[in-house]
Order: structure tokens, then sequence, then C-alpha cells
């Protein structure tokens, strides 16, 4: 799966460049994940703008993620659409990860 | 359910029922008659009081045993057909009796049980006269006596229903004549339910149902026969499993609003019993080479139920050494859920799934085990404390996974996720 990177004041973007994040990519999307993590993004934000749906298995992948990062709040979204944001608050993980409307606006809020 | 009755002294009503579900225990029921009998003539002598013997109809005479056994309170033999078993059975036929004999108090208490002692009538029975409808006890075992409750009855329990039972397929409860009522008016009796699985299922449907629970504190060890948790699991595993599962699939409107556990009001302060738990012994060998085998076996259909993500996680566990492995707690949780989901989903026949459920089971009694090794008891209590809200927090993929709809090529579709 395809993932792009940049980086803005410090903190990590990553933008899942797919529709769908399942079980058949979830090995893969953690795996990338947690390669960026461990390089530097201590301060992340996952960018979901591109993404339509999202299953248990990569909800599984971004919580694994956000447990290697260690202390809450250091994993934030943004850009997510409805259909995904239904399912994180179906699944109480709109508790869990801070969601933004946009990346400027999550890179934001590391500063306050 | 055709019953037969002994009933010598002419029972026809009672105010506490004390059953004891039996098959075979002709040489342990007489000491557990004897001191259920000394409880209800010193704590509630003044209450009509039956003791009912709810036997598979044993041919080793275990009725007559128990008929024979001295006692103050009026006894009353309950059997199935010949040739009919399962705990769940016998059970059903103490609630019967009960409710027919207008009990307000019940109480059940396992055939082979050698470290029951009076003060154990008392505290079983005292919290349902004091408002309760169903009391679970909590007695001191060994870390790895029960390895089924540690590893899955007890955390589910907490996760699925919000409440902290420590003990939730312990044997011996206590319940109200109200909630014994209503167990004969569930509609969720099934074969395993009337087999091992009756346990969980009397807990469940006390909890799901809002009666009013709680715990009690006996103290002293429960002492029965153990075995080393990698023995073979006989149908236990299955019966209590997938009764829970089950019970999941039955309850969905009432495990997706649960967002985290609370304790279960205890009752009592313990009785003052130091003692040891009788050891369980642990081939951890054992456990690894049946994961092994396991593998080897089932790795097909665990591709059919586990999610990638799990399976390769716990496919890797057995990259160290057998004495390091170690199947962390989000892990199991996940692999539950998919189990569960994949229950409902009749993905594999359900017995060829549970079966296949239980080499995952041995390794990660095999981590539990490695993980506790130097710890004693209270170590090993705080250690599954830790474990279990660990496991909490993965509620979400159960969720999210229990609303996925797969399409028919396998990928589940946002719309019809959303016209759910």
């Amino acid at each position: 799966m395809k993932i792009d990177k940049d980086f803005q004041e410090g903190v990590a973007i990553i933008r899942p460049d797919e529709k769908h994040i399942d079980g058949y990519m979830a090995v893969d999307f953690k795996s990338k994940l947690n390669e960026i993590i461990q390089n530097g993004g201590e301060k992340t934000v996952i960018d979901l703008s591109q993404l339509e749906f999202i299953d248990s298995s990569g909800l599984g992948a971004m919580v694994s993620v956000l447990k290697k990062a260690g202390i809450l709040g250091k994993v934030k979204l943004c850009g997510v659409k409805d259909g995904v944001k239904s399912i994180l608050e179906l699944t109480r993980l709109d508790k869990v990860f801070p969601i933004y409307h946009s990346v400027k606006e999550a890179v934001a809020s590391f500063q306050e | 359910m055709t019953r037969i009755i002994k009933n010598p002294d002419k029972v026809k009503k009672a105010e506490i029922v004390v059953g004891i579900p039996s098959y075979k225990e002709r040489d342990s029921i007489g000491f557990v008659v004897s001191q259920i009998d000394k409880g209800l003539s010193q704590y509630f002598g003044q209450k009509e009081s039956v003791i009912i013997n709810v036997d598979n109809n044993s041919p080793d005479n275990t009725g007559k045993v128990f008929l024979q056994t001295k006692t103050n309170a009026s006894k009353l033999y309950i059997s199935t057909p010949p040739g009919t078993r399962g705990k769940g059975r016998n059970i059903r036929n103490l609630i019967e009796a009960g409710v027919e004999l207008g009990a307000k108090a019940i109480v059940m208490l396992d055939a082979d049980l050698k470290s029951i002692t009076p003060r154990w009538i008392q505290y079983l029975i005292e919290p349902i006269y004091m408002g309760h409808d169903y009391v679970i006890p909590i007695y001191v075992r060994h870390k790895y006596d029960g390895t089924i409750t540690n590893n899955i009855t007890y955390p589910l329990t907490r996760i699925l229903y919000g409440r902290r039972t420590r003990q939730p397929i312990a044997g011996d409860f206590g319940f109200s004549g109200k909630l014994a009522r209503a167990y004969l008016t569930e509609k969720t009796w099934d074969e395993n339910v009337y087999e091992y699985g009756i346990d969980i299922w009397m807990t469940t449907i006390a909890i799901a149902r809002g009666f009013k629970v709680c715990q009690t504190f006996l103290g002293a060890p429960k002492s029965h026969r153990t075995k080393d948790p990698g023995t073979s699991l006989g149908p236990m595993f299955f019966q209590v499993v997938g009764t829970v599962f089950k019970l999941v699939v039955d309850f969905e409107y009432l495990w997706k609003d649960t967002s985290k556990s609370f304790p279960t009001n205890i009752f009592g302060f313990g009785l003052g019993v130091k003692e040891d738990p009788p050891e369980v012994k642990v081939d951890s060998s054992n456990l690894f080479k049946k994961f092994i085998s396991g593998l080897k076996e089932y790795r097909t259909i665990w591709k059919k139920i586990i999610a990638p993500l799990n399976l390769e996680e716990l496919l890797s566990v057995q990259e160290v050494s057998e004495k390091k492995i170690s199947v962390p707690a989000d892990l199991w949780a996940r692999i539950l859920f998919d189990y569960i989901v994949a229950f409902r989903d009749k993905l594999v026949p359900r017995t060829k799934l549970l079966n296949s459920l239980i080499p995952i089971y041995f390794i990660r009694t095999l981590g539990f085990v490695n993980a506790t090794w130097d710890m004693d008891i209270k170590a090993a209590e705080d250690f599954l404390e830790t474990e279990c809200r660990i496991m909490e927090d993965e509620i979400y993929y159960l969720i999210a996974k229990w609303n996925q709809t797969p399409r028919k090529d396998g990928i589940p579709s946002i719309i019809q996720y959303l016209e759910e």
C-alpha cells in the first residue's frame, strides 16, 4: 500500500493513499506506520482524507501504533470523512485519537 | 424432562434449597452433605430447608450414599433418566424443584468439594436475604487453577457485560427464588447450557437481565480435583466457550454499550482461613507442543477466522525460546473477538471452530505461566488485573468487526456498513 510522508514543524504527516484499509492491507499499514513512528515520528498526524473505509484490522493497526507512540495525544487524525468518522465514533476510538479538520489544525495543536 | 424422584421425607415446600449436582461422586458426596447440614442447622435452623441431590443417575450409588447420610434437614433425590448426562440438566432439575417448593434461596455446591465448611452455607445464603439475587463466591485458588476462567470467562464477562466477577464459572452459587423463576423462562437454554455451559450461562443471565449480583468472600481455598491446564480439556472447553460465544450473539444490544467494567460488591471479609490452595503443576513443554501440533492441524482454519494482522503476530510468538513465550493481552483479546465474529457467521463449523481455538488457548496459558512463574498468588492476581484492563481496551475491535458486512469478494463494503 502507498503511504505519503511529510514533515511540518517537527510533526510527521502520514497520508495513506488508499480508499480502503482492511484486513488484507493492515499488516503492511501497521509496519509502515511503525517504521515512520520509529524514525522520528514522535509527533504524528495521520491524514485520512483519501480514506473512505477502514475496518477492524485497520483500526487495530492504528491503535497499535498509538500504543507504540506511548503517550495519548501523540498520534492525531485529520481529514476524517463521515463514513470513517462514524466507525471511529461507534467504536469510541474518537475518544482515543484527537480528530482535527485539517493537517494545519492538527499540526498547530501540537504547539498548544 | 422426565425425572426420577425419591422423596423419603415427603418434602412439599422449603424456604431454603441446597442442591448438589453429581455424577459418580459416591466417595465425596457424604462429606459435602454433612457440611451443608451443619451449616443449615447452625445459621438457618428456624427456616424450612431441604438438601437435594440432583444426579445423572450415577451407577455408583451416589444417590444411595446421599440418602443414607444422616442429616437434620430433609433430603430429596432427583435424577435425570438413565443415560442422560449433563451438569446443566441437573441444575435445571434443581431450579425447577426450587421453584416448585417455593424456595426464597437456592444454593448449588459441587459434590467433589473438600474445603467446604458450614460457614459457606451462611455466606452463600445471607446475601440473598439481604436483597441480592445472585451470589458468586470468591475463594483463593492456585494461580494455575482455573485457566479457562482467567483467560476467557473472567475477562470476557468484564469486557462484554461490564461486571468484574472473579469466578463466573465457580460452580458454587446462591440465587433467589425470583431469579430461579427467570431462569426457567429464558429462551437461551441449549445443548451446551445443559452441560458444563450452565455456570457461565447462569452468571451471564443474572448480569444481563439486571438482577442484583454480589460476590461472597469464602476465604478458604476451593479444594477439589485439580489438573494440569495442558491435559485434555474434554468437552468442558467446548461447552463453556461455546456458551460464552452464543451469549455474545444473543446479547449484542448489551455489550455494544459497555465502555468499561465496574467492580461487583463483595459480601463478608473472608473466613480468616490462611491456607495455601493445592498446587497445580503445569507441564509447559506440553502446552508448547500442543500449540505446534495445533498450528499444523488448524493453520488453514486460523487463516479463515483470524485477521491477517493478528495471525501474523500470533505466529511470531513462537520465535523465542519456550520459556520466553508470551501472547500479549491485546492480541489475545483480538483473537477471541475474531473467533466470536466467526462463530456468529459460522465461517467454519462451530465444533471445528472451537477446537481450533484450543491450541491458541494453550499458548496463551503458557505465556501466563511464563509471566507469573516467580510470582505469588497476590502478584499473579495483580498481573491478571493489568491484563484484563488491556483486553478491555480492545472492545473497539469487536464492535468494528461485528459491524462489518463482508462483500461477496470478502472486502467489507462501506455502503453496506452505513446501511445497517
